[in-house]
């Protein structure tokens, strides 16, 4: 048996141990890199020694009677690929990290949970096993809490958000402790839901291996249907990913999130956590289709996707929207992610009504696309905010004539995202779009143009203020380790969009999709691709939007000018929009007062009058008080009286008597 | 009666017994540090003779004596109480150790020294402890229950803080009433079986069936303010908060948890089919249980006292587990036992930690931005929380999967009232990790502040070896969960 593969995921965990031990700062980078390094090279070399067969691979790891629990893991299109992606695009942040992070105090720490993390992530990728799955999934979790946290003595340089605003009368800003905490918070409470639905999963089927129930999933969901919940438990089921994605309504984790290190915010929103949901979702969701078509469950199943498509749209256009008007570099970028997610959430739930193989494709294509350009965006933002001193983007000038390298790769980027072509970006955002309106699904199309428009519009926002003109002296080009990981990135994300159509053609024998009925984990051969629409006519409008975006932030941008509703002065209507989006649709105000405020109310409340005045009131006074009342009585009865005392004697015996009578008889 | 040959597994669990007698009488003339060792090292035997005969045999039970119309008496280690066992020892054992720092430091506040006595009572608290678990009768259990109560109240009534008498009062009185209703229902099935023997089943156990609600009943209560279940509480964070640390991170998880195995032994097993017409009861009150406390410890200044309402809301983890009426989530409960006697302790010796450097330390409201300086004690209080979180990797992650995954195997089947029960599951299980990480927070981020002092390595190097444990025990599960598995299954046949 091939054991090298397992490598792909226990190097960086080995490295974290490493870390750990030897607790030395000079190695601790390099341990790092060097782990990374080797996942990558490993992945790579299974990518490309895949047949068209999944392998799947076993070693014993614990059993539950007559139920072998494996460390399986499962080599497939979808977990080589993604696995590489993953791996890559950490190598290239663990370089950036060497020089950004090496004269930060807790460098251990950060090395340490920055290879769990990556560890984490490439085995919930690979495994075969829901269980191992999960280690990787907590994981996950765990390193984010840890990362996010990593300046945890809270220096007000780190928060997000402004300091003196707020919002219904609740702080809008956040510390890294605190974002640290929503982060674990926000992702562990759906996560409860998700791990729930697995031990239904598990009762049904028997089974916790991915491969094993792609086979059974007909026969679950029948049974799941046949107790009429079917529907909430597909959404029990994947509400770990729709939080671990910062899908509505569990964004707010997403947007403050960026109080880490900004390679960490990299690492975050491209290579890890965010797309662990859209993995999830990919895994399964062609499970869910085909095994509610083989059962003609189809009708019954609808409204899962349709639930998916909503929530990935709102989420596009809220974060989209809430963009336009922020003015923390890293929050643009962040309210960026979650809406792109938005987007491959829409096309995991268009799947269902059109070319599921196209539609999975092109959620997973856009992720790899997201990967690249947000990776670029927030390595870029990392030396902007360090060297102008500042998160904001009002302070940040002429990076295009100081900074020539780090424009470049910001502008690549940037233009993916927008999704102009030829970049990746395009490509695979036109294709959610053409998909949706092929469909029908008019709605979801329509959210989906609006949104191309605000992302180029919001993107370029950055561009046009922060490329003019500036005077700022001290400022300079990053060092070039530094510079190289994202330079590379940016150049990456116009090759992939260059090669992608290319890419179908000749390599489709290596690229992922899940769907036809007879098995569920196929490789695509040639011809489906081929089947993959390419609209010309469906990609003018989209392509229009995204450069009437551009120009609008151009127009209002240029030339160090800014409209005054973009900095909250405007009144009337134009200062509510404002506020509105500037304060994140008053959601996260909203989840303090009612569930934080509302939690420490409850406890208090509960502290004061149940806990102490009732439980302890009752036990601890009247209770001990009415013992008082009573011994005081009885000893009344001590009154050293001869005679009494024999009388009391008697009676006792006789009770005495009497209860040994009852028990004999 | 017969007496026989004194069996290989009750000498042993004998020894920390005989050894806690002898460090009282020595107890004046060795350094503490030494005195410490030795009290390690007895309770260490129990724990090799016990690892032994679950590698080699898997289970293991010896009869010392057979008494016509009392039962049997006899010493039982299994795949079920194994990692009771293993949780207890391990805790008991590196705990003898870091009681030297924290002790000293005690002794000087209170102005004088009882190593002995306090080693005395410690190792034979311990002992009883394992002694309740490995037992298998009404009476042997109630023996070392009682054993352990009264050592326990010493303890707190000698070493405790605040107004240590009337806590310790409060901790006899309540857990004595647990154990005297517990007895209760022992003494009434006992009279009708003509055997106190819990394990084997009684071959005439269905003689007992008309009176089996008021033995439940009984037992039920008994066990649930043990384990402080919502409703009985109430003495538990007074107890554990005022008791010194290192008994904390003993009463804390191991004492109450003990409660919580023996409703698995007893009831559960002896009368699943009536048990289980409770469950939608046991798992409202297990949630009841969680939420009530969880949000209690958001209320706590006293650091100490947090973690006491956080162990309340353990058990609650632990019956739910329980309440699933399921082999997973009895796997679950039992490795929940394990899982909290590994975090708790932490926790708990964490807290002391900062209580003997600091002064005495305990409100947390003057904590915070202590992590710079205590980075040892941080890192160990983040594997406590992590552990009762259940986030890999500790060993908390798979008491936590399997509970849930019990759950969820009994909610498939209950429809749609199942998703509505999955809401306060969420609740619950999300409140933990809140609390845990607002904690966090509380006493260790935020701006770094001047003057603290980390542990010494006496004091540390117990906790490190807790922590190792809960990882390794994470990583390779099967140790734990296999032969556990294998005996709820062969109980349970689902």
């Amino acid at each position: 048996m091939n054991y090298l593969p397992y490598l792909i995921w226990s190097s960086p965990f080995v490295a974290s141990a490493f870390v750990l031990a030897l607790h030395n700062r000079k190695a601790a980078g390099g341990i790092s890199i060097g782990s990374i390094a080797i996942a990558t090279l490993i992945s790579a070399y299974e990518l490309a020694g895949l047949s068209g067969h999944p392998v799947v691979l076993n070693i014993s790891w614990f059993s539950l009677g007559a139920l072998q629990v494996n460390l399986g893991m499962l080599m497939d299109g979808l977990s080589t690929i993604m696995a590489l992606v993953v791996a890559v695009i950490s190598l290239l942040i663990s370089i950036y990290s060497y020089r950004y992070m090496e004269d930060d105090d807790g460098i251990n720490r950060y090395w340490f949970f920055f290879t769990f993390f990556v560890g984490s992530m490439l085995l919930l990728v690979l495994s075969n096993n829901l269980l191992l799955l999960l280690i990787g999934w907590e994981g996950t979790t765990l390193s984010s809490y840890a990362l996010i946290g990593h300046w945890y003595t809270d220096e007000p340089e780190r928060w997000v958000g402004d300091a003196d605003r707020h919002t219904l009368g609740v702080p809008a800003w956040s510390t890294p402790s605190e974002a640290a905490i929503r982060a674990i918070v926000f992702t562990s409470l759906a996560d409860v839901a998700f791990i729930t639905a697995i031990g239904m999963l598990y009762s049904v089927s028997g089974t916790f291996s991915i491969s094993v129930l792609a086979s059974s999933m007909p026969h679950v969901l029948t049974v799941m249907q046949s107790r009429g919940i079917l529907i909430p438990f597909l959404i029990a089921f994947t509400l770990g990913a729709f939080a671990k994605s910062a899908q509505f309504p569990f964004h707010e984790w997403l947007v403050t999130a960026m109080t880490g290190p900004s390679s960490i915010s990299a690492l975050i929103h491209a290579a890890t956590m965010v797309n662990a949901g859209v993995y999830l979702l990919l895994r399964f969701t062609p499970m869910f289709i085909s095994g509610s078509l083989a059962d003609g469950l189809s009708a019954q199943i609808e409204p899962f996707f349709i639930y998916m498509l909503i929530i990935g749209a709102l989420t596009a256009f809220m974060m989209a929207s809430q963009a336009t008007v922020a003015k923390e570099l890293k929050l643009i970028l962040a309210y960026s992610t979650a809406s792109q997610i938005g987007y491959m959430f829409m096309a995991i739930g268009a799947s269902f009504f059109i070319l599921p193989t196209v539609a999975l494709f092109a959620a997973f294509s856009h992720m790899i696309s997201q990967a690249i350009f947000k990776a670029a965006l927030f390595l870029v933002a990392g030396v902007l905010i360090h060297q102008f001193g500042s998160r904001y983007i009002g302070d940040i000038r002429g990076i295009w004539k100081y900074m020539k390298y780090s424009s470049i790769a910001f502008f690549l980027a940037a233009l993916s995202l927008s999704g102009i072509p030829p970049f990746s970006g395009f490509w695979d955002k036109d294709l959610i779009l053409d998909l949706t309106s092929s469909a029908g699904l008019w709605a979801a199309y329509a959210v989906g143009m609006v949104v191309a428009f605000l992302t180029a519009f919001y993107i370029f926002r950055v561009i046009v203020m922060t490329f003019q003109a500036g005077p700022r002296g001290e400022v300079k080009e990053a060092k070039r380790s530094m510079m190289w990981p994202y330079l590379l990135l940016g150049v990456a994300a116009l090759l992939f969009g260059i090669l992608w159509p290319y890419a179908l053609g000749n390599i489709s024998g290596r690229i992922y999709i899940a769907m036809t009925f007879d098995s569920i984990i196929k490789w695509v051969p040639a011809q489906v691709v081929s089947q993959i629409p390419f609209n010309l006519v469906m990609s003018v409008p989209s392509v229009a939007v995204s450069l009437a975006g551009i120009f609008l932030a151009y127009f209002l941008y240029r030339g160090g000018k800014q409209p005054s509703i973009s900095k909250g002065k405007a009144g009337g209507m134009f200062g509510a929009i404002y506020a509105f989006l500037y304060d994140r649709w008053f959601i996260n105000a909203v989840y303090y007062r009612v569930f934080v405020n509302g939690l420490l109310e409850v406890s208090t409340l509960l502290g004061v009058f149940v806990e102490a005045k009732f439980f302890d009131g009752i036990y601890h006074n009247y209770i001990p008080n009415a013992f008082a009342r009573v011994s005081g009585r009885f000893r009344r009865l001590q009154s050293g009286d001869f005679d009494r005392f024999i009388g009391l004697m008697f009676l006792g015996l006789l009770a005495l008597i009497i209860i040994f009578l009852i028990f004999l008889r | 009666m017969t007496v026989t040959a004194l069996p290989l597994g009750l000498s042993v669990l004998l020894v920390p017994f005989v050894v806690s007698v002898l460090l009282l009488v020595i107890g004046g003339r060795l350094r503490p540090r030494l005195l410490a060792y030795i009290s390690a090292a007895s309770l260490g035997v129990p724990l090799v003779f016990t690892s032994a005969v679950m590698a080699l045999y898997r289970s293991y039970s010896a009869t010392l004596l057979a008494v016509g119309g009392l039962g049997s008496f006899m010493v039982v280690i299994n795949g079920l109480n194994w990692p009771v066992l293993l949780g207890i020892m391990a805790v008991t054992m590196a705990i003898a150790i870091y009681s030297v720092p924290y002790m000293k430091r005690r002794f000087e506040e209170l102005g004088k020294e009882h190593w002995g006595t306090y080693f005395f009572l410690y190792t034979f608290f311990s002992a009883s402890m394992v002694g309740i678990v490995e037992s298998n009768n009404f009476i042997m259990f109630y023996l070392f229950l009682e054993l352990s109560l009264i050592s326990s109240f010493l303890l707190i009534a000698f070493y405790g803080y605040g107004d240590r008498g009337r806590v310790s009062f409060i901790y006899l009185i309540w857990t004595h009433l647990g154990a005297f209703l517990f007895l209760l229902g022992g003494f009434i099935y006992g009279m009708i079986l003509g055997t106190f023997n819990f394990y084997p089943v009684p071959p005439n156990l269905s003689s007992i069936f008309p009176y089996v609600y008021v033995i439940i009943a009984l037992i039920l209560l008994g066990l649930f303010i043990k384990m402080a279940i919502f409703g009985v509480h109430v003495w538990l964070p007074y107890a554990h908060a005022e008791a010194p640390t290192p008994i904390s991170a003993l009463l804390s998880p191991a004492l109450i948890g003990i409660g919580g195995y023996a409703i698995i032994r007893i009831p559960y097993i002896l009368f699943f089919s009536y048990m289980i017409k409770l469950q939608w009861a046991l798992i409202v009150l297990a949630l009841v249980t969680i939420i009530y406390s969880g949000l209690l410890t958001f209320h706590q200044k006293d650091l100490k006292r947090l973690l006491a309402y956080s162990s309340i809301a353990q058990m609650g983890y632990m019956l739910l587990g329980i309440a699933s009426f399921n082999p997973l989530g009895i796997v679950g409960a039992i490795l929940q036992f394990y899982a909290h006697a590994v975090g708790k302790s932490l926790l708990f010796s964490s807290s002391g930690a900062i209580i003997t450097e600091n002064n005495g330390l305990r409100d947390i409201t003057k904590m915070g931005g202590m992590a710079k300086e205590m980075p040892m004690t941080t890192s160990m209080a983040m594997l406590g929380f992590m552990d009762i979180s259940g986030l890999p990797p500790t060993v908390g992650f798979f008491s936590k999967l399997f509970i849930l995954l019990g759950v969820g195997s009994f909610l498939v089947n209950s429809g749609v009232y199942g998703f509505i029960m999955l809401i306060f599951l969420v609740v619950g299980f999300g409140i933990t990790p809140a609390y845990s990480f607002t904690a966090m927070k509380r006493v260790f981020f935020g701006p770094s502040k001047k003057g603290f002092k980390d542990a010494g390595l006496m004091m540390m190097a117990p906790l490190i070896f807790i922590a190792i444990l809960g990882i390794i025990t994470f990583i390779f599960p099967g140790l734990l969960i296999t032969p556990l598995y294998l005996y709820v299954h062969s109980l349970m046949g689902g």
